[in-house]
């Protein structure tokens, strides 16, 4: 999807990205700055969060990566307010079912897999700074559930997910179930699971439950 | 001779007896003879006098009442009548007379009564008319009966003593014959209390003595002999007692010596060996250790006792209902002992056997701790030399991935055809090089342990319906059809992380959807072994079947089979095995002709929970 031209009405949108390793931060800025956002580039999440919280807001979007050396991705998310943040999208190549679940809890749904490639990048963010028409029009039901979602509204997010009739049987049940777990009723959760065909292992499971996340979500 | 003894004193008694109860009989008869007699010959002399002098009685109140009056009943009837019966009764007396002078008796007694008869005949001819001749007459007849009267009464008093004569006579013989019984009897006595006696002290007590001796026996005692004393058939089994005894005697001490030689094997090879080995009992209590074992127990401070590590491999072992073998270094334990600082902590890797620490005992273990220090030590090297270079290099084939993307997308910037190739090409490794780095990494993970794996009771069919669920997801986009056959819903429950085992289940499908003939089904099974374990199997058709080499090698590490796709990392069996391992369970594959089984072993959480309960 071409998201230069829906934006080219409005503002041009910008995104921070926030990674320590400098050739992918580099590449990730590229890859947005191609689609024709404004993007920029910090090295550590001390440094992005003094850029997030000094002067007026003006990012759309934060591509942020989970695993930094002096603050992680999640560290820096929990210390922003979820209503008055920007969008957070999280990066990361190990994160287990904890962290994700972590993330979660903090309204952070929009999970990447690392590697990155591109277009990926670019459709996931594209998704959360929609402007002008694009935004006006109707979203999608995900798209809508998650918006609750990334403010912590969980009775909301339940609400619209009841609600909206354009999801899979399957990733409705992923939603619910992940609506449960995150506001820790575990049994009704769990019974979701057979449903959505997926059987997360919070305390178990491996990296594979972060990207398995992030493709549903995606 | 004691059977000659004892038989001899019983027929003495017997003959005794007999001889008694003999002479008992005669002296019965020779009294009943005497009793008859009695009764036919002085009783019935008796008997005749009391009637002869009854009769007279009847004639003299009859015809001498009126005497003093003068008078005479009329009629001589009872008269003649009663002297006839006189008659009768004198002539059965002489017949009865047998004793010296009754005979002269009776005559007597006869002529006095003929005169008897005589006077009345004439009392009866004169009458009263002559009163003087009746008076004389009667007075004569008065004293004729007082006549009669004595002499009869000289009879009765004859018989009489002849009677009391008989009985004394009876009684002394009775009296004899009792004393002689009560001799009998005494002497019986002592021949009964001879061969009672012969027979305790010559049957009895050896047999006791000989019970004895097998008692001992049979406590182990197997000096034990028994007496060779009695009679000849009891000399003859104690002496084969003794024989016995002696073989017995023979053959413990030649299994002593046996058992002592295998235990000083034992023991030396126990010393020899460069491993603590412990020998405990079913409550952790050392039988048994080698010198080593006592090293090592005494510098970790629990001087033969089980350290605590090796108690808990115990409990595993006991909890799997298996021994615990093998060279899974996953297993090892670090035993620290207080040695030199900086050295590496040693590291043992218990091979758990099930042994009785002695002949009858209830199971206990045996533990061998194989010292895995410095494996271990290349081991974690290797894992973390993997596991630093994956990472260190992951992180820029990562960038240089995203690098090759972006300069392929030529939204920064144009590329001639070959420049596009080129950096095609170097995506394409990129990409290859990521996901064997990522198979590697994880693989790195399972074999240092790093991987929580917390296997509980499942049912089987919950394994296989999540994994039947889940198959879209292994392999996108396949219209393949994954289906579960036979009865799983009644097998039982098995030890599983179901997480990891549907991961290699979910291994198996997409192999088995890729590998697959064109349009065929695959299908899950499970089936009930008879080793305690439930095998998951997932069976697809193949045009290419695999060969006993490869079925071998297939879940080694980057196997790949001839002119096959180089497609994948060739880690996800291996990872599978991994998985398997830290289950306690198995993976394999079986081909049989265009068919293909790939399998995982699963142990039945029941037999695991009841072989440790037990």
């Amino acid at each position: 999807m071409p998201p230069v031209e829906q934006a080219s009405a409005a503002r041009v949108a910008r995104v921070l990205v926030v990674d320590d390793e400098a050739s992918i931060r580099l590449g990730c800025v590229l890859a947005l700055r191609s689609a024709g956002w404004r993007a920029d580039g910090e090295g550590s999440a001390r440094s992005a969060l003094g850029r997030l919280t000094e002067g007026p807001p003006v990012y759309d979007a934060v591509v942020l990566d989970y695993a930094m050396p002096d603050l992680d991705g999640l560290a820096l998310a929990a210390a922003l307010p979820p209503h008055g943040r920007p969008p957070i999208l999280l990066a990361s190549a190990h994160g287990d079912g904890a962290a994700a679940l972590a993330a979660l809890r903090l309204g952070v749904w929009d999970l990447l897999a690392k590697p990155l490639v591109p277009e990926d990048l670019r459709r996931r963010v594209a998704r959360r700074v929609r402007r002008g028409a694009a935004a006006r029009a109707r979203p999608t039901g995900l798209e809508a559930v998650l918006r609750q979602c990334n403010r912590c509204a969980w009775e909301e997010a339940r609400a619209v997910l009841d609600a909206t009739d354009d999801l899979s049987a399957e990733c409705a049940a992923l939603l619910r179930g992940l609506l449960y777990q995150v506001t820790g009723d575990v049994a009704r959760a769990r019974a979701a699971w057979p449903e959505a065909r997926w059987w997360p292992g919070w305390e178990r499971q491996g990296t594979e439950i972060w990207a398995e996340l992030a493709r549903r979500l995606g | 001779m004691k059977r000659w003894s004892f038989i001899g004193g019983l027929t003495v008694t017997l003959l005794l007896l007999l001889a008694m109860g003999g002479f008992g009989v005669i002296v019965t008869r020779d009294l009943t003879t005497d009793v008859e007699r009695i009764i036919a010959g002085n009783y019935d002399a008796i008997r005749h006098v009391r009637e002869l002098r009854a009769g007279l009685m009847r004639i003299n109140t009859r015809y001498l009442h009126g005497k003093s009056t003068g008078q005479l009943p009329a009629g001589q009837g009872t008269f003649d009548v009663e002297s006839a019966g006189i008659r009768a009764r004198i002539d059965a007396m002489r017949r009865a007379s047998a004793l010296p002078g009754e005979v002269e008796l009776v005559d007597r007694v006869e002529t006095l009564a003929d005169d008897y008869v005589r006077h009345y005949r004439q009392l009866f001819f004169v009458g009263p008319r002559d009163a003087a001749r009746f008076t004389t007459l009667s007075d004569a007849i008065a004293r004729g009966t007082e006549d009669i009267t004595q002499l009869t009464q000289e009879l009765v008093e004859l018989n009489e003593r002849a009677i009391f004569a008989r009985r004394d006579a009876a009684a002394a013989r009775g009296r004899r014959f009792g004393w002689l019984a009560l001799g009998i009897a005494g002497f019986s006595l002592v021949v009964y209390l001879y061969t009672s006696v012969r027979l305790t002290r010559g049957v009895f007590a050896p047999l006791r003595r000989l019970r004895d001796s097998i008692q001992q026996l049979r406590e182990r005692r197997f000096d034990a002999v028994a007496p060779v004393e009695g009679g000849e058939e009891l000399a003859q089994i104690a002496g084969a007692f003794n024989r016995m005894a002696g073989e017995l005697r023979a053959y413990v001490a030649e299994s002593d010596q046996r058992a002592t030689e295998a235990s000083r094997t034992s023991r030396a090879i126990l010393e020899a060996l460069p491993y603590p080995v412990y020998i405990a009992d079913a409550d952790y209590a050392v039988q048994l250790m080698n010198p080593r074992a006592e090293r090592l127990s005494a510098a970790l401070q629990i001087p033969g006792a089980l350290p605590g590590a090796v108690r808990k491999c115990i409990d595993d072992a006991a909890a799997l209902g298996c021994e615990l073998v093998g060279d899974d270094l996953r297993r090892a334990v670090e035993l620290p002992e207080s040695g030199e600082a900086g050295a590496p902590v040693p590291t043992y890797l218990p091979q758990v056997f099930r042994m009785a620490p002695a002949p009858g005992a209830p199971a206990g273990w045996a533990v061998l701790l194989v010292d895995v220090t410095q494996l271990r030590q290349f081991d974690q090297a290797k894992t973390k030399a993997i596991s630093t270079l994956g990472h260190e290099v992951k992180t820029p084939v990562t960038s240089i991935r995203m690098t090759l993307h972006l300069l392929l997308e030529e939204k920064i910037g144009p590329l001639t055809a070959d420049q596009r190739e080129l950096v095609a090409a170097g995506r394409d490794d990129c990409e290859r090089l990521l996901t064997v780095l990522q198979a590697l990494l994880e693989l790195a993970r399972f074999e240092s342990g790093r991987v929580p794996m917390k296997p509980v009771p499942t049912p089987p069919a919950e394994l296989l319906a999540q994994a039947e669920a889940m198959h879209g997801s292994y392999v996108r986009g396949s219209e393949a059809t994954v289906m579960t056959e036979g009865e799983v819903a009644a097998l039982p429950p098995v030890l599983a992380d179901p997480l990891h085992v549907v991961r290699v289940l979910g291994n198996f499908v997409s192999n088995a959807i890729k590998y697959r003939v064109p349009d065929t089904p695959v299908t899950l099974r499970a089936e009930r072994r008879a080793d305690g374990f439930v095998r998951l199997s997932v069976r697809n058709r193949t045009a290419r079947p695999l060969s006993e080499a490869e079925q071998m090698k297939i879940f080694d590490p980057f196997y790949r089979r001839p002119e096959e796709q180089r497609e994948g990392a060739g880690l996800g069996l291996t990872i599978c095995r991994e998985i398997a391992l830290a289950h306690g369970g198995r993976v394999g594959v079986f081909c049989d002709g265009g068919q293909v089984d790939f399998y995982l072993d699963l142990r039945i959480a029941a037999a695991a929970a009841g072989h440790a309960a037990g």
